[in-house]
């Protein structure tokens, strides 16, 4: 037998504990996915930094955190935002909150709702979903186990919109919260979906969420992401997109909270033509980790993806970016790039960066960079030689390297609103 | 009205300034001419303030106020405005951008009333027309992807917009061909005020041609070592900068 961390068996333990009351616990296949779950955690429980993929970004931050207090009442929480007019579902502690929520009429074939408030009658469509748990994914598996509730996007075949979606994940009070979101975009369907995971109770907590997607034939889906956790929450997030012939994920990051925070994504491009782009601004202060890990599977012929991270970093914080692009045989004409680059702001700061390509077929258009730097003294005077006092040319600058992400991937109406976050970072 | 004395100034422990005096009344342009390597542009950058070059001896003022003393910022905000012989491409700013950041930094500075966005444009607008550059140009990232030409232009169209009192031209002349040259030589010709001095920089006279000074000096080996009239340029054309090499060697 394996040995796990205690950390590892004391979430086991609260596991066998407390499932019985989960939410949907008589649903017979939903209690055993749940335990099929808990059994792929337990073979290995927690990574520490001596499993290669988490060799930069050390999970024991966890054991500073409460893990066995109950989820208190939400029903009260005060939203720190003012919430849109646009469709929306609100969950606060992993729990949806119906009164917050906007999931008026989205248009014929497609539908936004919660795990909780799905009938048994939909299992056929989502069990397969909600029952994957990666390949060797322990964190995702530990979510799977502890899976209550989470946003649920239909999209029947040719089902489109531009309507923004928005997703609110609020962390208020609860020590521990783990949604579980699955996203299914049927033939030729579209939409934007903007998940925004917030913390705001009064003490530190572990977010471990996931989200399953899932694109058939032409299918567009635009997963726009804005973390922006109380600094000293322990965060993971796992994407795990499968993507059919012609389909696009568009994935955008915005990465500012938590002490610890990771954004892993894993991609599979399963048939021919379909394509990923994953994109992302991280930004790092005081004794942060933030961790971007992607991989993108390259399974069929003339598949591409387009990867482009960029981060600045001050104080002591800490980047770490493992993307890695796999083309498999027989997968070729694949088209494959990616590019990490970070602004050190302070002496102090450092990121780990590494790029990975690993290919098994001919004929492929793969490339892969990754930089770090200072601020340019050139620029810094040419600004200032301009009027423009020091902070706010610095403050212009970071602006400027991190924007260059954000008009490539072109963010639409939230251009403004994530630029002024950079600005609002920046102190300007 | 700038006052440089006995100005000395070393970059990485190397003495490239020995001792500039120049005095600049107000509304006048002067030319700076002589041989690469000479400090021309160590000058500019010692009068603009960029980090790395020591003032080592003498002092710079600027309407009575130690310039020396300043931040780059400040300079800018007391009237100095250097055009840059290499002006740098920043990615990612907007040129509308940072032209607005930069007039409404500097009227702040000077205690006035900033610009919003619509009357920036208006104002833009009215500078724009005569140096040819267009809207197109202005959302670009600043000099981003432009020729040697328009960046020229550009540091033209932002001497126009600060409205400075003190303007240094480095070897703006350096990389344009006759017809960018003529478009910057007009440009700058238009903004000839007598509220406003000019430090014109240049190894070529043709420059010149455009911009005529009241007064020209040679710099060579870090000093002014002879100063005349618009004539001098004219004389240094024919006869090149030889004569000044050889003597302070």
């Amino acid at each position: 037998m394996s040995s796990i961390t205690p950390l590892s068996q004391a979430l086991l333990d609260h596991y066998d504990a407390a499932k019985g009351g989960f939410a949907g616990a008589e649903l017979p296949w939903l209690a055993e996915l749940r335990d099929q779950s808990a059994d792929a955690f337990r073979t290995k429980g927690l990574p520490t930094p001596r499993v290669e993929d988490w060799k930069y970004t050390n999970l024991n931050v966890l054991d500073k955190i409460s893990m066995d207090g109950a989820t208190g009442d939400i029903s009260a929480t005060v939203l720190p935002t003012q919430l849109g007019s646009g469709p929306r579902l609100v969950f606060v502690d992993g729990r949806y909150r119906d009164d917050l929520s906007n999931a008026a009429d989205l248009g014929a074939g497609i539908r936004l709702t919660h795990v909780g408030g799905l009938l048994d009658s939909d299992k056929d469509l989502i069990q397969p979903r909600l029952a994957d748990n990666g390949d060797d994914m322990p964190l995702l598996a530990l979510n799977g186990a502890f899976q209550e509730d989470g946003f649920i996007l239909i999209l029947d075949n040719n089902a489109r919109t531009d309507a923004l979606i928005e997703v609110l994940h609020v962390n208020a009070g609860s020590p521990v919260s783990q949604p579980r979101n699955i996203i299914l975009a049927g033939e030729g369907a579209k939409v934007r979906l903007l998940e925004t995971q917030l913390g705001t109770g009064a003490s530190s907590q572990f977010f471990n969420g996931a989200t399953l997607v899932t694109l058939e034939e032409g299918a567009e889906v635009e997963h726009l992401r804005h973390q922006v956790q109380r600094a000293d929450t322990v965060h993971v997030n796992t994407i795990c997109a499968r993507v059919a012939a012609r389909g696009s994920y568009n994935s955008f990051l915005l990465a500012e909270g938590g002490q610890t925070a990771r954004d892993e994504i894993q991609v599979g491009l399963t048939e021919k033509g379909a394509a990923a782009k994953l994109h992302g601004v991280y930004l790092g202060s005081g004794n942060q980790v933030l961790d971007s890990t992607t991989l993108i599977a390259h399974r069929a012929p003339n598949t591409k993806s387009e990867e482009n991270y960029r981060g600045a970093l001050n104080d002591k914080s800490r980047g770490v970016f493992q993307g890695n692009i796999l083309v498999e045989k027989g997968a070729d004409g694949t088209d494959g790039q990616m590019s990490n680059k970070t602004l050190l702001l302070s002496g102090d700061a450092e990121i780990n960066s590494k790029p990975q390509l690993e290919i098994y077929a001919d004929d492929v258009q793969c490339a892969h960079g990754s930089t770090a730097g200072e601020l340019d003294d050139e620029a810094m005077f040419y600004l200032r030689s301009r009027g423009i006092p020091e902070a706010h040319a610095k403050a212009i600058l970071v602006e400027g390297f991190l924007a260059e992400v954000m008009e490539e991937f072109d963010l639409g109406e939230l251009t403004d609103t994530f630029r002024a976050r950079i600005s609002d970072w920046m102190g300007v | 009205m700038l006052e440089i004395k006995n100005l000395h100034a070393s970059v990485d422990g190397k003495e490239i300034l020995k001792g500039v005096n120049l005095t600049m009344g107000s509304g006048e342009v002067h030319a700076i001419m002589g041989p690469n390597g000479s400090g021309k542009s160590t000058l500019s950058y010692v009068l603009s303030g960029r980090d790395g070059y020591e003032v080592t001896e003498g002092s710079a003022t600027y309407n009575g106020k130690d310039l020396l003393d300043m931040e780059p910022e400040e300079r800018a905000g007391e009237g100095v405005f250097l055009a840059f012989q290499y002006p740098v491409e920043i990615p990612g700013v907007s040129s509308m951008n940072f032209l607005k950041e930069s007039l409404n930094s500097v009227l702040k500075y000077r205690g006035e009333d900033e610009f919003d966005a619509m009357d920036f444009l208006k104002f833009v607008r009215q500078k724009t027309k005569t140096l040819n550059i267009t809207d197109e140009m202005l959302k670009r990232a600043v000099n981003v992807g432009f020729s040697g030409g328009e960046k020229k232009r550009n540091e033209v169209l932002q001497m126009a917009i600060l409205n400075p009192t003190l303007a240094i031209l480095d070897e703006t002349d350096s990389g344009l061909d006759v017809d960018a040259l003529r478009i910057v030589g007009e440009g700058v010709t238009a903004l000839r005020s007598p509220d406003r001095s000019m430090l014109v920089i240049t190894h070529y006279q043709r420059l010149l041609d455009h911009i005529v000074p009241d007064h020209v000096h040679v710099l060579a080996h870090g000093r002014i070592v002879k100063s005349g009239g618009k004539e001098l340029a004219l004389e240094l054309e024919q006869n090149g900068y030889a004569e000044y090499m050889a003597e302070a060697a």
